[in-house]
């Protein structure tokens, strides 16, 4: 490229340069459009209001409800319970490869989670339950820290999600499957 | 009272043709420098591309290895 020696020559540089501005911000653009119109991905948006006060009295998070269920249609729910400074259950068994709907909320003050090598994160407000669908790939053990700070016990408060492979998957009569934790 | 302040904001509001007392020295001569500004968007063009297309590359990098391949949340 020869030296660019005039005014004109200046503004048609700065022309293709705006130009190829436009090109990236239209291609991120594109990239988020696509994903979220086409394969429709978007962020976990359900709103669904729960008494703070009586949740370990209602129907769906009372204590034997808790965990993972899988209903005769197969669909497996996780219930779980965010409270200082516990999740109720610790360890979430989850099958490989399905999809899984994970259903929490907190009887006190705001907490959160994410799973450590997924995408499922969110707030979890006293009054709503906070509801993630997801469907977990890769088998073993992931970490589940609180990720809104709650109080001084905060940095104990972490559950484990199990993810199982299909062929090892197991559920009790009643549809549920429980872990453990062994350390 | 008097700091020395008019002197100073005097010395902010000097016009670039007339250089400051202690650059009299300074070898490189405006129209040397009007020479070399005028080479300069090359460089900048390949500088900020570059920047620019590892910036949307990191990105999309992210966006395709992590975020999608972690699989759909809903
Ligand atoms: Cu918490």
């Amino acid at each position: 490229m020869a030296p660019i020696t005039n005014e004109q020559e200046l503004q048609k540089t700065e022309f293709r340069w705006a130009m190829i501005v436009t090109g990236a911000v239209t291609v991120l653009f594109a990239v988020i459009g696509i994903s979220s119109f086409v394969m429709a991905l978007h962020p976990p948006s359900h709103v669904e209001s729960i008494d703070p006060a009586t949740v370990s009295q209602s129907k769906e998070f009372a204590e034997s409800n808790l965990g993972t269920s899988v209903d005769p249609d197969g669909a497996v729910t996780v219930r779980i319970i965010a409270t200082q400074f516990a999740f109720v259950p610790r360890c979430i068994p989850v099958p490989q490869g399905k999809p899984v709907t994970i259903r929490v909320t907190s009887p006190d003050v705001i907490h959160g989670f994410l799973i450590a090598g997924t995408n499922a994160n969110t707030m979890v407000v006293p009054g709503y339950v906070a509801e993630v669908r997801t469907v977990f790939g890769t088998a073993g053990d992931h970490l589940m820290p609180c990720h809104e700070f709650c109080g001084l016990g905060h940095s104990e408060m972490w559950a484990l999600v199990r993810v199982v492979p299909q062929a090892q998957w197991q559920t009790d009569a009643d549809g549920k499957a429980r872990c453990d934790i062994s350390r | 009272m008097n700091f020395g302040l008019g002197e100073f904001m005097s010395n902010f509001d000097r016009s670039s043709d007339s250089p400051p007392p202690g650059d009299t020295l300074d070898p490189i001569t405006d129209a040397a420098l009007e020479d070399v500004l005028k080479t300069v968007p090359q460089g900048a063009f390949a500088l900020a591309g570059a920047a620019m297309g590892l910036l949307v590359l990191a990105w999309l990098a992210v966006y395709v290895f992590i975020f999608l391949a972690r699989g759909p949340i809903s």
